[in-house]
């Protein structure tokens, strides 16, 4: 499948871990945490896929550490926040663009059930 | 051991297999997370603690599975094996190159091919001799113990002999055609 938007299209577990980092910098644990919230518990992601994630989205400039700090409400571990970049909220934004443009479509078509109806 | 020393010790045994710079970047924050969604699994209730754990372990194993496949296919090992054969190969040649330069010069008047497979033999050999011999020198080196497995450094002896061995012979055997002896074999 190809796209012409210039943005290629974000993995699920890239796309949660940007929404969560939208409103914050996070730790990893924060980070899981605000995917399930979003979510509304259906996702729910493990230590693997977020650290693996996290490192190509480090890698390719979506997101950058911050400096170590300790979480008052963690506890005395100092621990590493990651925060969204410029070129992840693009990212983010032509993600979303995506998803509302299928929405419309989906409309358009009357695929969503009644019960689902916007 | 209590539970969760137990847990934590077998998470960070497992976080080793990672590849060695993902490990360096992120399994301290790894082991941070496994404490705190431990902490959250005993807080929320011990009701299915073990598939819980069963689950992020499975998880993580699936990750590192992952991680190491994309390290070898961004062909950094592929790079290593490469790096490492290069000054073995070199060796070899430097070996071999005066033998051939004889032949060359004393056998040009008798319209024979140039022996290509017996010195690539001659050049294949030096160089598996070096690449067995590397490790233990690497261990030498670095101020480790070159027996620490004595049937290992057995084999790699015995190897090596082998090849020391076939080399000499080959190169005995041929000494007389690299001088320039007629009808030699």
């Amino acid at each position: 499948m190809t796209t012409t938007n210039s943005t290629p299209p974000l993995t699920p577990a890239v796309f949660h871990i940007l929404l969560a980092l939208s409103s914050g910098e996070r730790h990893g644990y924060g980070i899981m945490k605000q995917v399930e919230s979003d979510s509304q518990g259906k996702v729910m992601m493990g230590p693997g896929t977020l650290y693996g994630s996290l490192k190509r989205m480090l890698d390719a400039g979506l997101v950058r550490e911050s400096d170590k700090r300790v979480d008052p409400e963690m506890g005395d571990e100092r621990r590493i926040y990651y925060e969204i970049t410029g070129v992840g909220a693009e990212a983010l934004a032509a993600e979303l663009e995506r998803y509302q443009r299928i929405v419309a479509i989906a409309q358009q078509r009357k695929l969503f059930p009644k019960t689902f109806s916007l | 051991m209590n539970e969760k020393t137990t847990a934590h010790a077998l998470y960070r045994k497992l976080l080793t297999l990672y590849p060695r710079n993902f490990k360096e970047q992120f399994s301290e924050s790894m082991e941070q997370t496994f404490n705190d969604l431990y902490n959250e699994q005993k807080r929320q209730a011990d009701r299915g603690f073990f598939s819980f754990m069963f689950r992020i372990f499975v998880e993580t194993a699936l990750g590192i599975i992952k991680e190491n496949i994309l390290l070898l296919a961004q062909g950094n090992v592929m790079k290593n094996i490469l790096t490492n054969l290069r000054s073995p190969s070199i060796i070899s040649f430097i070996l071999v190159f005066p033998f051939m330069f004889l032949e060359l010069a004393n056998r040009r008047n008798f319209h024979e091919g140039f022996p290509i497979a017996l010195f690539g033999l001659m050049w294949l050999l030096p160089v598996v001799f070096i690449l067995i011999l590397m490790p233990m020198s690497r261990s030498l080196r670095t101020g480790n113990s070159i027996i620490t497995n004595p049937i290992i450094l057995l084999i790699r002896v015995v190897f090596l002999a082998l090849i020391a061995w076939m080399w000499l012979g080959l190169l005995i055997d041929q000494m007389p055609c690299f001088l320039g002896v007629p009808n030699c074999d």
